[in-house]
């Protein structure tokens, strides 16, 4: 043990937990200023609450050796897709989607600690062709592992989980070798995938769509909310109006604010230069994420990190996006930032991985 | 290696994302920030008015004449109401609404408030609040009452459901009065709820006090000013006169003690009345002056040196042919030569037009100018008009020797008063004005300054025209505007009315224009009938009005009255009795200064204990008093004037007719005793009223 605490500090990335943990506090500062004198008031203690369970879980995933988890993946995967079977299945309809499972009074929403069994599993199909180009083998095995999750929790419906499984099959597929020409057939079925998809969207994400394209034309229901967020950021100004002070996200403009669009109320109170900071802290921790992965002793590692980081990231830019107006408005969450306890634990997890990894970047421990 | 460069890749691609967030934030926060700010304020701030209460307005005795008293009104919050139809039926019958109407106002847009009645009587109120029905509530409101009725109403105007003056001096004095509405600026959520400024979610609320309103005093006295509008009223109904208006001015100051005219309307209904009714007519209605302007000419005539005061003038024996156009004397009269003091007892237009001729068009104009004819007094009564003067290069030959005795020319009353209070005051035109003071909330206070008035006349000059204006009432045309116990100066007009293509035969605006006592002018009062029928003469028409305004004006104001039985002609006139007409003298019987100038006995009908035996009458009236007449079912002015011209006061309680009085009828007391009245707007079925013209009924109290 004592030799733990000597080893410790010095194989821990800090600089990678202390900005997560910075993220986490902001985060929670931010759920509390968007719900206190509300009915949701206390929220912020309880993604206090999964914070400290997501650093547990960070801290056990740090102890036990990430290549025993690859190497167990396919198991993990299995065991983690009994839920998302279930649900659609059994499971009782919460604001509209079967997402949720209750256990003594826990809410719990397995669509997101899926993730990591699922980034566990790309990367260990990933150390398993080392080829300058995957195999097309290898590509199936990549699409079932990313795209039967995705499909099972689209059932739920959850798309805005779902989407966040997406960056996994990508990022896989680039960092895993993939040629030019099917990044050409993958463009296209995409798109006409999307096309296509346009007539299996329910009616409120049409609107959504929509009202991206043309924002204007859209009036109260589906523009409301990204004109509302649009008026909460650009009225905060460069210093923002203070803690608890965003008059849009106090006075309950601004919708969904502890979550979805939790960057807004932010952008409010803060303004610019809280934004900033924001955003340099998530670059803050790509750099450091790659800096980790380039370090790792093995390429299971390296694709391990470099899949955590880039869905984290992806996570986090497509929400300040579609805060910002930028991309249509999916139910994709701020990572560290959003409330949401499910989420939360998930994140930590990611962490807890990334620094296990980091960990081990010495081959002899 | 492969997997680095892929792995720049990436950070290259976060990069760039950033920086397109980054640049669509400066452009929201910073480039398009007041844009923003102004649509989130527009979203979360709401601004409530808290109206200011407005000043009161009060004569020169403090008495009030517009007042601010808080009422009932009610509003709805619509979305408080489970039930419109059920509750619009509930209101509909407590407030005497068509529940129709009151259905419309809750399904309004506004989802938080709508206005159900504004300002409702005080036991609907009480009722409404006994039944408290869901969603409806009472707030206080601030109303304009008028504790005197009609009484000076063309002057004070009227004010508006908001409490904006619309009217008068409401309108021209109601930014000082109004006072500013406080403005208080609530947060408001999405959900429409406001939050005050104590609310801690309400930090940015803030609050801008407002001002409460300015009260006035006027110069106004009310108890002059219901005279004059009692007898305005009865000399509008003896000789059913289009109109009637009258100027009562202090001379050396220019304070409006009464300005008045009839018809008039009560100002808490002014919806009610016609525009022709709310007219301020003594200024603004311009009229022809007639004979009362050829003071001015006099004026000039004495100012340039063209006459002398004691000069004879040729009347040219009836005519004066200018061009074409021959001018005659009114009436019948053909006068040769008269002395300057009888060309205006007597009022010859052709001795003065020789006047006017011998000063020049320049000189005249200019006295006139002087005089403040063609321009606005500058009283603070909105809708003044400054008259029709036109400048002497557009005259044509005519226009000298007419406008010489009041013709081509256009003047208001006010004017008209104005020009005299100067010739009472020795020669310096005074500014008209009627507001006294205003007091502000803040405890400052702000008086009419007396400025120096400018000099018209010379002193002497304004003695001599005083003296031949005494003449008129002495030994003129204006006898009948004397008022017992004090010297009376004045004028006698009787302007035909311009029409178009010349002059009316049969339509005249009769006036008497003077002042009292003549050795020191305490009041200036002009009257003036629009188009009486039966008698037309400024003369018959007017100055007895001016007299009787007098007589009771300078007892209220407190003048000395002399005890020189020789210029006391006290008369009482005794009508309508079998043996038809009938005059005594009594002054030697009554005791100077006590009594009116006439006393009718026999109006409405010889009261029960007088036999209509004059003797016996006067008699009685020097042992006992006078006798109290039966006044009642009588409407309110009826009775006013049938007591005042017993030389008995009035004390009225209600508004309409008279249902009852004390002292009963047939009691004797003394000279100037009040009668009581109460009144009521149900006149007793087996009254008189019957044959006196409803139309005052209510409308003077």
């Amino acid at each position: 043990m004592s030799r733990l605490a000597e080893i410790l500090p010095r194989r821990l990335d800090l600089r990678l937990l202390a900005l997560a943990l910075v993220l986490t506090a902001i985060g929670i500062a931010m759920v509390i200023s968007t719900t206190a004198g509300t009915p949701r008031a206390g929220l912020g203690t309880r993604q206090a609450i999964a914070a400290g369970l997501g650093l547990l879980g960070a801290v056990l995933l740090i102890v036990v050796d990430y290549r025993i988890l690859l190497q167990y993946s396919p198991g993990i995967f299995a065991l983690s897709l009994l839920p998302l079977v279930y649900l659609p299945l059994f499971g009782r309809r919460i604001a509209g989607a079967k997402s949720w499972i209750t256990v003594s009074g826990f809410q719990f929403q397995p669509s997101e600690l899926t993730r990591l069994a699922v980034a566990l599993l790309v990367a260990w199909i990933l150390e398993n062709d080392d080829r300058a180009f995957l195999r097309g083998r290898t590509i199936g095995a990549l699409a079932f592992a990313v795209g039967l999750p995705m499909l099972l929790i689209m059932f739920q419906p959850d798309l805005g989980v779902a989407l966040t499984y997406a960056p996994f099959l990508v990022a896989a597929l680039f960092f895993g070798g993939f040629r030019a020409r099917f990044w050409g057939i993958l463009a296209i079925t995409g798109l006409l995938a999307m096309g296509g998809s346009w007539f299996f969207l329910k009616e409120y994400q049409k609107d959504r769509i929509r009202t991206f394209l043309d924002p204007d034309t859209a009036s109260q229901g589906a523009g409301y909310q990204v004109r509302q967020a649009r008026i909460a950021i650009g009225s905060g100004g460069i210093l923002g109006k203070g803690w608890q002070k965003g008059s849009q996200s106090q006075l309950g403009f601004l919708p969904v604010r502890h979550t979805d669009f939790i960057f807004a109320a932010l952008a409010e109170e803060w303004g610019f230069v809280g934004v900033f900071v924001i955003l340099s802290l998530y670059l803050a921790f790509v750099l450091r994420g790659l800096t980790i992965a380039r370090d790792a002793r093995d390429r299971g590692g390296t694709i391990l990190v470099l899949l955590l980081v880039t869905n984290l990231a992806v996570q986090a830019m497509v929400n300040v996006a579609m805060n910002l107006g930028l991309v249509p408005t999916t139910g994709i969450t701020l990572p560290f930032l959003s409330y949401g306890g499910s989420s939360m634990l998930a994140t930590w997890g990611m962490v807890g991985l990334i620094l296990s990894v980091g960990y081990r970047r010495f081959v002899n421990v | 290696m492969a997997r680095e460069r892929r792995a720049f890749v990436l950070l290259g691609g976060v990069v760039l994302w950033i920086a397109v967030l980054a640049a669509r934030l400066v452009d929201l926060q910073i480039v398009r920030r007041a844009e923003f700010e102004a649509r989130a304020r527009k979203q979360h701030e709401r601004t409530v008015e808290l109206p200011a209460r407005r000043g009161g307005i009060e004569d020169r005795e403090g008495r009030p004449l517009a007042v601010t008293a808080t009422v009932d009104s009610v509003f709805a919050i619509p979305s408080e109401i489970a039930d419109v139809t059920a509750t619009s039926a509930k209101l509909a019958e407590i407030l005497g609404m068509p529940a129709r109407e009151i259905e419309r106002r809750l399904n309004g847009s506004e989802r938080d408030f709508a206005w159900i009645a504004r300002r409702v009587d005080d036991d609907v109120a009480r009722r409404l609040r006994q039944r408290s029905i869901p969603g409806v509530r009472t707030i206080k409101e601030f109303t304009r009452r008028y504790p005197q009725g009609s009484l000076a109403s063309s002057i004070l105007g009227y004010v508006g459901a908001d409490n904006q003056g619309l009217g008068g001096l409401e309108h021209r004095v109601d930014k000082e009065i109004g006072g500013r509405p406080a403005r208080v600026t609530l947060l408001r959520d999405a959900a429409q709820r406001s939050y005050a400024a104590t609310t801690e979610r309400g930090s940015r609320a803030a609050f801008s006090g407002g001002v409460e309103g300015a009260s006035l005093r006027l110069t106004i006295d009310s108890a002059i000013q219901h005279v004059v509008e009692r007898e305005l009223l009865a000399a509008v109904e003896t000789y059913r006169a289009r109109s009637a208006s009258a100027v009562v001015m202090d001379p050396e100051t220019g304070a409006v003690l009464a300005l008045a005219s009839a018809p008039t309307f009560d100002p808490g209904r002014y919806t009610e009345s016609s525009t022709e009714a709310r007219r301020c007519r003594p200024v603004a209605d311009v009229y022809e002056p007639g004979s009362t302007f050829k003071i001015i000419t006099a004026a000039a005539g004495l100012e340039t040196g063209t006459v002398d005061a004691g000069d004879a003038i040729d009347c040219g024996g009836g005519t004066l042919t200018i061009g074409s156009t021959t001018i005659h004397e009114h009436g019948r009269n053909r006068w040769g030569v008269l002395s300057f003091t009888d060309v205006l007892a007597h009022s010859s237009n052709i001795g003065i037009a020789h006047v006017g001729l011998g000063v020049g068009r320049g000189p005249f104009y200019a006295m006139v100018r002087a005089f403040g004819f063609g321009e606005r007094t500058g009283i603070e009564v909105p809708g003044e008009t400054p008259g029709l003067l036109r400048e002497p290069r557009t005259w044509s030959a005519l226009t000298l020797p007419t406008m010489s005795f009041g013709q081509e020319i256009g003047v208001t009353v006010l004017q008209m008063a104005r020009a005299y209070a100067a010739i009472a005051n020795g020669g310096r035109l005074p500014v008209p004005h009627l507001v006294a003071e205003v007091r502000r909330p803040s405890g400052r206070e702000d008086r009419v300054p007396g400025e120096p008035l400018p000099r018209v006349i010379s002193e002497a000059t304004a003695a001599h025209l005083r003296g031949f204006l005494s003449s008129v009432v002495d030994a003129g045309t204006g006898k009948l505007a004397v008022i017992p116990g004090y010297t009376v100066a004045g004028k006698t007009g009787t302007a035909q009315k311009a029409v178009p293509g010349g002059y009316s035969r049969d339509r005249y605006v009769a006036s008497f224009i003077g002042f009292a006592p003549v050795e020191a002018p305490r009041v200036v009062i002009a009257v003036v009938v629009d188009e009486p029928r039966g008698k037309i003469y400024g003369g018959d028409v007017a100055a007895p009005v001016f007299s009787a305004i007098g007589t009771d004006t300078l007892r209220l104001l407190r003048v000395p009255s002399r005890p020189d039985p020789t210029s006391l002609r006290p008369s009482i006139l005794v009508a309508d009795l079998e043996s038809g007409a009938a005059r005594a003298t009594a002054g030697s019987v009554l005791g100077g200064g006590l009594l009116p100038a006439s006393l009718h006995l026999g109006e409405p009908a010889p009261a029960p204990g007088s036999a209509g035996d004059l003797d016996a009458d006067i008699a009685a009236l020097v042992e006992d008093g006078l006798v109290v007449p039966d006044l009642s079912g009588l409407p309110a002015s009826d009775a006013v004037r049938a007591l005042s011209k017993r030389g008995l006061s009035a004390g009225l309680a209600g508004r309409g007719f008279v249902v009852a009085q004390e002292p009963a009828a047939g009691d004797r007391v003394p000279v100037g005793t009040r009668v009581k009245l109460t009144l009521s707007l149900a006149p007793p079925p087996q009254s008189a009223a019957a044959t006196v013209s409803t139309a005052d009924a209510g409308a003077v109290p």
